[in-house]
């Protein structure tokens, strides 16, 4: 197990190296860097252009500029945002607890909602709440989250008056919005593929195995099925976590939350681009670190997965 | 546990669907979608991409102030919703099913793969996995968009390309759980080739999940399309999608509902006939449930 | 000027700088205000206002005319922008609306009014020397800074010499110090500065506008992370109270304004990016003020019992451009047919409701020549004008010549205003309905203007172009060595007309050779020239406000009533 623990860690160290790589060339994406960065102070000359180049180091070779970045970067020194003028990490600090917040309720929410309804709909197969419940994974995931956003200001915050429209002042009452709309898609997708497993799973010979020598229903629904069942689960949590980050960036930008999706969309659009490496390398990290937790949980669910 | 024949599972599969009525739901909603996008253009007089800016924003025709020479109203360009609709299907359906099964395949290919042979295959192809889901996903597209350049045949392109995450994991998570199984043992010690017990012993067990998982992209991708063509980054803006009608109308949804309510109905439709059509699939395709069935 | 909007804040830039690489422009006789005759408020033409020596306006605290409102001094007003500032430094800022927000913050030597003309502000008067090199400020004697501290002529000079540095001499700044050609500023005593510049700079006035007032014996320790990130010390009429990024600015009353406190409390700008959100926050009464109203939203708003709508032109125009160095887009005639293409008239009343009419010319009031008609529509005409260069109509209804069809890709790139965006549709339909098989293309911003400055556009593009208020900062666009002249074209009378206007002193002949240059660019079509853009506020009924016609979200003269 250890062994396994260890591989997994070294394992994700290269992703973290391939991630820093592609974080890096990010520099590089929209073409030559120092054109991308002088973009609003125009007018200067030729020699005024090679002499920024020369002291933003952009005439170095690449790998050269790459282990520097690198270097800087395992320090936690990711430069200073040319918008803010800020320490990148600091600017990342003030932010991330707003997104965080929204993406783990989202994720929560998700799992509340769709572990339930995935599991009453197998076992009730073809009922009444079986269908209902895949009428509402259809919605959600026929539904854009811009779309969904939208709609739900509309309902809940102009028409009804229950909950403030925008911004992260009034503490739950402002979250609900957000996170019901970056939750939705997840609900719909979590609740279709848990039903999916539990019904795979319900016809599994150790179920029936269990159901002959008389368990107890709800036991056998528990104890053997959900738990085999959430497997494929456990999988897509640590995919959602991805997208929980991106959707942040729609829903965030509808309701005007200021988080790390607001932020990286306008690093992006303001060419802050030492800002958008600290952001890119920051979500990667933690997606790799979620896929490790992912990992591990897979050899904790099922057993047979430790092999080595 | 053998698997019955192909003769069999085909007239299995037929007389199965003739019992279930969701399935036939589902098969006939995609047939009239694509028989829609097909005769696009005998289905309808106009031009999808021909604007008349005076008769914009006419409501559908029970409506109060609608034109009956428009039966679903008009956008506001004041093109013809309906036509917009039956040639915005073409592509939706095109950029839709066309990517979901290259990253299907590709996915599904080395996630089986990955997941059976293990080892440094494993290993590398699971970091490149890793790698790309790290970045969110707009961001790869704006990146990938960049460089390539819009079009349809590009967006469908990166939509294949950069898809196949999800079914790699899901495949393997799938064989992972499934190489120990007895019936695998069973196969492996008759002598099956590797390549046979994967894709005729692994693979149709694996399938259930992965259909699922693919029903769903259908729809999302037909979505993320909606985002891409809106930031430009999809296709060009004169080509009718489900998903550019849906962006291009959310300024006006207080004043034209009929705007996203008409593409949103259409591709909440055609995902439920995918989906229906899935789910059926998985239950005919999965040999567990056919057991439990006999 | 500056900035109007995010989405064309490059597009400004470049054709600022454009104007400040110029020679410079002629000093008019008294350095009062230029010929400004900016158009404000849609549908009416405002007098010019006379010269800058007048005495500063009394602010007019509006007491609202006989109705039972009351005036509530203790009034939160909220407005809701796209952005906001990005950090606490003014001078590393480069938005309008960072202008805005930083201008209830601080003073200025100079300001503009409602009809964009020049007023003293904390100077009172001024003179220029004989050779236009020396500008003499006074300034008055009872301004102070939040902490009490008056604020002098050496807090003058310490922020002209600050800009200067590196850390600060960015963005804005640094075009606003590409137009300042400061040279050195002398303090003769503590409400007399001299300001020396390197060349003559005529419009000096309207960049020291935009250049706020530091105190030095607070900025003077400070580092520029400090100056970016914790402190902030102002003389305007709002102290500072809390930032956070991309969500808000707290500002609060400061009662020894010189000007008179506010007639309200707290001040709130929010950054709310997507304009259905605006719009929710404004019904649900979230807030008093929104930026950017989608036109399609207008009659939302206008239907809302609780406010209501107020539109202002910014002086940004719309056109198409052409690359003049295919074959095909050099023929006069072919980019007279396109002009003749396009029914302006149904996009105006569709999108804009009559209010933004053709333009013959891209040029701003008041330099435009009105005598000049925009080109009409004319279907007629396109044929006489393509048949006369050789084009036939191919089967399928195109324009065709040795086997070629006419096929122009146009190049937009992507802004969050769909209305621009419908637009751009409109006239690609009515130029593909007209035989030019016209199809548009997106670029990301970045990507657009990089295409634009190396001169890469194939066929067309759509841009918005936003310079100063003044004819020849317009008429830049389209001279021969410019920056912002993206289509390459080059007529050799108006290069030699123009010329003659950069050296030009006398305000009359400076009217005539603008004319003339208007005449050559009508002739030659060198554009197609579309419209003047509209900036929409969304402002609660309970709130008196007018927009700025600068664009940016003043509040201090707005009264919010219980």
């Amino acid at each position: 197990m250890t062994q396994y623990i260890i591989r997994r860690l070294l394992q994700a160290i290269i992703v973290v190296l391939g991630v820093t790589v592609a974080a890096f060339s990010i520099n590089f994406l929209a073409g030559d860097p120092t054109y991308v960065l002088i973009g609003n102070m125009r007018g200067m000359t030729q020699e005024d252009i090679q002499e920024f180049r020369h002291r933003m180091g952009f005439d170095r070779p690449v790998i050269v500029q790459y282990l520097d970045w690198l270097g800087k970067a395992v320090r936690g020194d990711f430069g200073t945002s040319m918008k803010f003028k800020q320490n990148n990490w600091q600017v990342i600090a003030e932010r991330f607890p707003a997104t965080l917040q929204l993406a783990v309720s989202a994720m929560l929410l998700g799992l509340i909602v769709s572990i339930p309804l995935g599991v009453v709909a197998a076992v009730n197969r073809g009922s009444f709440w079986d269908r209902a419940s895949m009428v509402l994974a259809l919605i959600g995931q026929s539904t854009p989250s811009f779309w969904m956003g939208l709609m739900l200001m509309l309902l809940f915050a102009v028409t009804l008056g229950w909950l403030p429209v925008s911004g992260r002042y009034e503490g739950v009452r402002s979250m609900i919005l957000p996170v019901m709309t970056l939750s939705f898609y997840d609900i719909a997708r979590n609740t279709r593929v848990i039903r999916g497993s539990m019904l795979e799973v319900l016809g599994e010979d150790y179920i029936r195995t269990a159901r002959g020598k008389g368990a107890k229903p709800r036991t056998v629904l528990i104890v053997h099925a959900l738990r085999n069942a959430l497997l494929p689960m456990v999988t897509l949590i640590g995919m959602d976590l991805g997208s929980l980050l991106g959707g942040a960036i729609v829903v965030e930008t509808i309701f005007a939350w200021p988080g790390m999706g607001l932020l990286t969309v306008n690093a992006i659009n303001g060419k802050d681009l030492t800002l958008l490496q600290a952001c890119v390398t920051l979500f990667a990290l933690i997606f790799v670190f979620a896929n490790l937790l992912v990992d591990f949980a897979y050899t904790w669910l099922d057993p047979r997965v430790r092999l080595k | 546990m053998a698997l019955s024949g192909a003769q069999r599972r085909r007239a299995r599969l037929l007389s199965d669907l003739k019992n279930s009525p969701t399935a036939i739901f589902g098969i006939a909603v995609i047939i009239l979608v694509a028989l829609a996008a097909i005769l696009a253009p005998v289905l309808t007089p106009y031009d999808p991409v021909s604007t008349d800016l005076l008769t914009r924003l006419k409501p559908p025709v029970p409506l109060k102030g609608s034109d009956p020479a428009h039966l679903l109203g008009t956008d506001a360009l004041g093109r013809d919703i309906l036509t917009r609709l039956v040639y915005g299907a073409r592509v939706s359906l095109l950029v839709g099913i066309v990517s979901v099964m290259i990253s299907g395949a590709i996915g599904v290919s080395l996630g089986l793969m990955t997941g059976y042979f293990g080892g440094w295959f494993d290993d590398i192809v699971m970091r490149l996995a890793d790698i790309q889901l790290a970045f969110p996903f707009i961001l790869l597209m704006m990146a990938v968009m960049a460089v390539i350049g819009p079009g349809l045949r590009n967006l469908i392109m990166v939509l294949g390309v950069t898809g196949w995450v999800t079914y790699a994991r899901l495949a393997r998570g799938q064989v992972l759980s499934l190489r120990e199984k007895e019936f695998i043992e069973a196969a492996r010690s008759i002598g099956a080739g590797h390549m046979r017990i994967i894709f005729r012993h692994i693979l149709p067990n694996a399938l259930g999940p992965i259909i699922v998982i693919a029903s769903f992209a259908v729809a999302s991708t037909i979505i993320s399309e909606a985002t891409l063509s809106f930031l430009g980054l999809g296709v060009k803006p004169t080509t009718p999608t489900w998903g550019m009608m849906l962006s291009e109308g959310r300024e006006y949804v207080r004043q034209a509902w009929w705007l996203t309510t008409l593409p949103g109905l259409c591709i909440a439709i055609t995902v439920l006939g995918i989906n229906l059509l899935g789910d059926w699939l998985r239950d005919v395709l999965d040999p567990r449930t056919l057991l439990e069935k006999k | 000027m500056k900035k109007m909007s995010p989405f064309l804040a490059v597009v400004i830039m470049l054709s600022m700088i454009l104007a400040a690489c110029q020679p410079a422009a002629p000093a008019t006789p008294e350095p009062t205000t230029e010929i400004i005759d900016f158009n404000p408020t849609l549908g009416s033409v405002q007098p010019t206002s006379p010269a800058a020596t007048q005495p500063p306006a009394t602010e007019e605290t509006a007491a609202p005319a006989e109705t039972e409102k009351v005036a509530d001094p203790d009034a939160t007003v909220t407005v809701a922008l796209e952005t906001i500032i990005e950090n606490l430094d003014y001078m590393t800022n480069s938005s309008l609306n960072a202008a805005g927000i930083f201008e209830m913050m601080h003073s200025t030597l100079v300001t503009l009014d409602d009809n964009v003309t020049l007023q003293p502000s904390v100077a009172t008067n001024w003179e220029v020397s004989e050779d236009g090199l020396v500008w003499t400020f006074h300034l008055r004697d009872d301004v102070t800074f939040w902490d009490g501290t008056p604020l002098t002529a050496e807090d003058v000079k310490y922020t002209f010499e600050r800009m200067q540095e590196d850390p600060y001499n960015i963005g804005n700044t640094n075009y606003l110090n590409t137009q300042f050609n400061f040279d050195k500023a002398v303090v003769v005593d503590p409400y007399t500065i001299e300001v020396y510049t390197r060349v003559p700079v005529p419009a000096l006035l309207y960049t020291i506008e935009e250049i706020n007032i530091l105190p030095k014996h607070v900025y003077e320790t400070l580092t520029p992370e400090q100056a970016a990130a914790e402190t902030i010390m102002g003389s305007g009429p709002f102290k500072f109270v809390s930032f956070t990024k991309d969500d808000r600015v707290v500002l609060e009353r400061y009662d020894g304004y010189w000007e008179g406190p506010a007639a309200f409390k707290t001040l709130i700008y929010r950054a709310i990016p997507e304009a259905s959100t605006r719009v929710a926050e404004l019904e649900t009464g979230g807030v008093d003020v929104i930026q950017n109203v989608p036109m399609a939203q207008l009659s939302t708003i206008n239907a809302m019992p609780n406010a209501s709508a107020k539109a202002m032109i910014n002086g940004c125009r719309m056109y198409l451009g052409f690359n003049h160095e295919s074959p095909i887009y050099s023929d006069v005639n072919v980019r007279l047919a396109m002009n003749h293409a396009i029914d302006w008239d149904t996009i105006n009343q569709a999108f804009f409701q009559g209010n933004a009419p053709r333009l013959a010319v891209h040029i701003n009031k008041p330099w435009r020549n009105e005598a000049l008609e925009p080109y009409p529509y004319d279907l007629a005409k396109v044929d006489e004008l393509m048949t006369a260069s050789g084009w036939t109509k191919n089967a399928a209804g195109y324009w065709e010549k040795d086997g070629q069809e006419l096929a122009p890709s146009i190049m937009v790139y992507y802004a969050q205003s769909s209305e621009r965006y419908e637009i751009l549709l409109s006239l690609v339909d009515q130029l593909n309905k007209a035989g030019f098989k016209a199809e548009p293309y997106y670029l990301e911003s970045a990507a657009a203007f990089e295409k634009l400055d190396k001169r890469e556009v194939d066929d067309m593009f759509m841009i918005g172009s936003c310079t100063s208020y003044e004819g020849q900062g317009d008429l830049s666009d389209l001279a021969a060595d410019s920056a912002s002249n993206y289509g390459r074209w080059r007529n050799d009378e108006f290069e030699e007309v123009y010329a003659q206007l950069l050296t030009e002193f006398d305000v009359e002949t400076r009217r005539e050779l603008i004319y003339q240059l208007q005449d050559i660019i009508y002739a030659d079509a060198p554009q197609i020239p579309l419209y003047v853009m509209i900036g929409v506020w969304g402002i609660n009924n309970d709130l008196d406000w007018s927009p700025n016609p600068a664009g940016r979200a003043l509040m201090y003269g707005a009264v919010k009533y219980k």
